[in-house]
């Protein structure tokens, strides 16, 4: 999947997080969204590729916004609150 | 990226000798012609076999590797053969050859054949686990539908209309994996799982603490709950996806062999009906004895009633003389016998005037009338029943059963001789598995039902007491539940985003199959557009707004070729389409929109025709510069097959 064909979807996510999530740092989804496609039918790669990502939005913490309260339904984990 | 750039193969099909297909690098079209049974299928097979090196049949069913052998060689003893694709694809040149070589002299089964493949890039051949995972990249097998298809796979788009449909189904999902949607899913999939994970973590350390400790462990607990019931929920949609499988594969099995199986069902109805015609014949035989019984008595009605007749005459006349025979005697003595009373004078007068003449008193007994009252009595007794019209029903019942059977047995022996060969009960047996399966399918639905609802059940607990912890959190398990949070953040984004994305994929495929249709159809002033659903089902839309309810088989495969097209425009995944005479069902007209529409449907189109469909001059005045290159499909002998430039 080239970067053009990759930017359709990254659009969608990007649009999603405006809407539900806007504190959401473009970097961590973009990160996400990459190491689906580069690992695209091999689960652990791309797991270990977000898990990584995640760490390292956490390390930028200044560049990830904790969100205002959300809903349960669009929250598995109940991750409201301050951090 | 992917392109075809050649295409070589020896020994496949009714290619003996080595033929090979160049195709150009720049965008346009290329088309092979080729007479039927000339081997235009096995083309598209070939670049099917180098791929995902099964051998197919027409649609997508898979046949044996034998079937693939050339059969000149093959009666030769040579069962060999090659296939090799050179591609480009994301910029790169790579060299895919499949060698099919037999381990046995007669070879009959797969098992019998070894097959070596090798993926070059730049002339370097990778390694296998390289090449499985780059020819999965390049051409996912269950997507390789929209690029590589003949009319029988165009017909199967109608099932998208189906919203019930379970093939309809599959193909949606492959034509969402095709256009990128399982990127999206799949990093919901795994952000749900990696903040589960997380929960997890977070739950330990709680339990570690003594203020978290009880919330710590009821969380984990509800983290392995959800996680036994989404072992059994993926458990659960493996094996409903083997009973759809199962379900495709005998059901294609049963198409294929349709007749048969019409066959079959005649035989069962011809064998169920001569049944019931033996058990009718048997009871109305069983009713015509019983009437037969009774019918002697009509026979003897006339005889019997002649008798009677007679008897009652010789009574009557028997009873008249004794009453002549009184009066007379009662006019002799004065005297009446009868009451014992004497006769006035003017009485015997008026007696004897009614007398006849010669009346005489009887002086003897006679017993004739005793005798005829006697027979008239015992003729009385005899019971008359009319059983004629019974009779006649029970035969007529009786002949029309055995009409029947004999009726009912010349269908046997019809559907037997079409069964020659086969075994019915093999094809009986089949029918039986997919109307169980059909049963299971639904119980495999409502388990997976219950089992998302036994986890929606515990996401909301673990939800409410990771807001517990967060509330009683200690400084120690801040790191876990911020990891926590980001994680769970996210999959909330991408699971909208799903929804999102299909939802614009929808409407981007409508416009783009809309624009293509319009180009295609020959009614452009009656239509206005197309019209997609949620499983990507297009439906043809008039002008005045109403949507086209009954469209015709050529209709179905100008929307399934705009489809096609729509998704080549749409796909994050992009390669070349090869189309194996697609043209059957339409009229010349629509035939030469199509064949104009070509160049916007993909960059690198293979046209594979039959002259019948279409003429070359007609290919080469619509198509203009587009047209690319023409090969020519030649006969040499009935099992052997040349290519050669057309121009």
């Amino acid at each position: 999947m080239t970067k053009i064909e990759r930017k359709h979807l990254m659009l969608a996510v990007l649009a999603s997080r405006d809407e539900i999530d806007p504190d959401l740092e473009t970097g961590l989804l973009e990160a996400i969204v990459n190491a689906e496609a580069d690992a695209f039918g091999d689960s652990d790669t791309a797991m270990r590729a977000i898990d990584s990502a995640v760490t390292d939005a956490i390390e930028r913490r200044g560049y990830l916004q904790e969100a205002k309260p959300t809903t349960d339904a669009a929250n598995v984990n109940g991750t409201e609150g301050e951090a | 990226m992917l392109t075809l750039r050649r295409l070589e193969v020896e020994g496949f099909g009714p290619y003996a000798d080595q033929a090979v297909l160049e195709f150009p690098d720049e965008p346009g079209v290329t088309v092979i012609y080729g007479d039927n049974m000339r081997g235009k299928t096995s083309l598209m097979n070939a670049i099917r076999y180098a791929f995902f090196g099964e051998v197919h049949g027409r649609g997508d069913r898979t046949r044996r590797i034998l079937t693939a052998c050339n059969r000149d060689l093959a009666a030769a003893g040579i069962y060999r053969f090659t296939v090799g694709l050179s591609l480009r694809y994301e910029g790169d040149n790579f060299d895919l050859i499949r060698v099919v070589t037999p381990k046995v002299g007669a070879p009959e089964n797969d098992e019998d054949f070894t097959t070596t493949v090798a993926l070059r890039r730049g002339g370097i051949v990778l390694g296998p686990t390289e090449r499985t995972a780059l020819l999965h990249a390049m051409l996912p097998k269950d997507v390789a539908r929209f690029f590589l298809f003949d009319g029988e796979l165009l017909d199967q788009y109608a099932e998208l209309l189906i919203s019930e449909s379970d093939s309809g189904r599959l193909i949606s999902e492959a034509i969402e994996h095709i256009l990128g949607v399982p990127v999206i899913r799949d990093a919901r999939d795994h952000l749900t799982m990696l903040a589960l994970k997380a929960s997890r973590a977070s739950a330990k350390e709680a339990s570690k603490h003594q203020k978290t400790e009880a919330i710590g462990n009821a969380l984990q607990e509800a983290n392995d709950i959800r996680e036994a019931h989404k072992q059994e929920l993926e458990r659960k949609n493996v094996e409903l996806a083997d009973l759809l499988a199962e379900r495709d594969e005998i059901e294609t099995e049963l198409r294929r062999q349709e007749i048969y199986a019409v066959a079959i069902e005649r035989l069962d109805t011809a064998r169920k009906d001569r049944k019931r015609a033996r058990k009718i014949q048997e009871a109305k035989a069983s009713e015509l004895k019983v009437a037969m019984r009774e019918a002697w008595r009509t026979l003897l009605a006339r005889p019997v009633a002649a008798a009677k007749a007679e008897a009652q005459g010789i009574a009557k006349d028997a009873v008249a003389r004794l009453v002549t025979s009184l009066r007379v005697d009662a006019i002799e003595s004065n005297h009446c016998r009868i009451c014992d009373q004497s006769v006035p004078k003017e009485v015997g007068v008026r007696l004897a005037a009614s007398l006849p003449e010669n009346a005489t008193p009887t002086r003897s007994v006679d017993y004739t009338g005793m005798t005829a009252l006697a027979w008239t009595s015992e003729l009385d007794g005899f019971k008359q029943k009319d059983v004629r019209a019974e009779v006649r029903l029970v035969s007529e019942a009786l002949r029309q059963a055995r009409i029947d059977e004999a009726e009912a047995e010349g269908r046997i022996a019809d559907a037997n001789k079409t069964l020659e060969g086969h075994d019915p009960d093999e094809l009986r047996r089949r029918k039986t598995t997919l109307t169980e399966i059909g049963g299971k399918i639904h119980a495999a639905h409502d388990a997976i039902k219950d089992e998302q609802k036994l986890i929606g059940d515990q996401d909301a607990a673990i939800a409410r007491l990771t807001r517990q912890l967060e509330n009683a959190g200690t400084p120690e398990l801040a790191a876990f539940q911020l990891r926590e949070r980001v994680l769970a953040r996210a999959r909330a984004v991408f699971e909208n985003a799903v929804e999102r994305y299909k939802a614009e994929l929808r409407a981007r495929v409508e416009d783009s199959a809309t624009k293509l249709f319009l180009q295609m159809t020959t009614e452009k002033h009656e239509y206005a557009s197309l019209s997609i659903n949620d499983h990507y089902g297009l439906t043809i839309i008039h002008k005045d707004g109403r949507a086209e309810d009954s469209r015709s088989a050529g209709a179905e495969q100008v929307v399934a070729l705009s489809l096609m097209g729509a998704l080549q425009a749409n796909a994050p995944l992009r390669g070349p389409i090869v189309m194996d005479t697609p043209f059957g069902r339409l009229d010349p007209h629509h035939t030469a929109n199509v064949v104009k529409t070509l160049p916007s449907m993909a960059e690198q189109v293979v046209l594979l025709v039959q002259e019948g469909e279409i003429e070359r001059a007609t290919v080469r005045e619509l198509l203009g510069s587009h047209l690319l290159k023409e090969y020519q499909l030649d006969k040499q002998t009935a099992r052997r097959t040349l290519i050669s430039e057309a121009r």
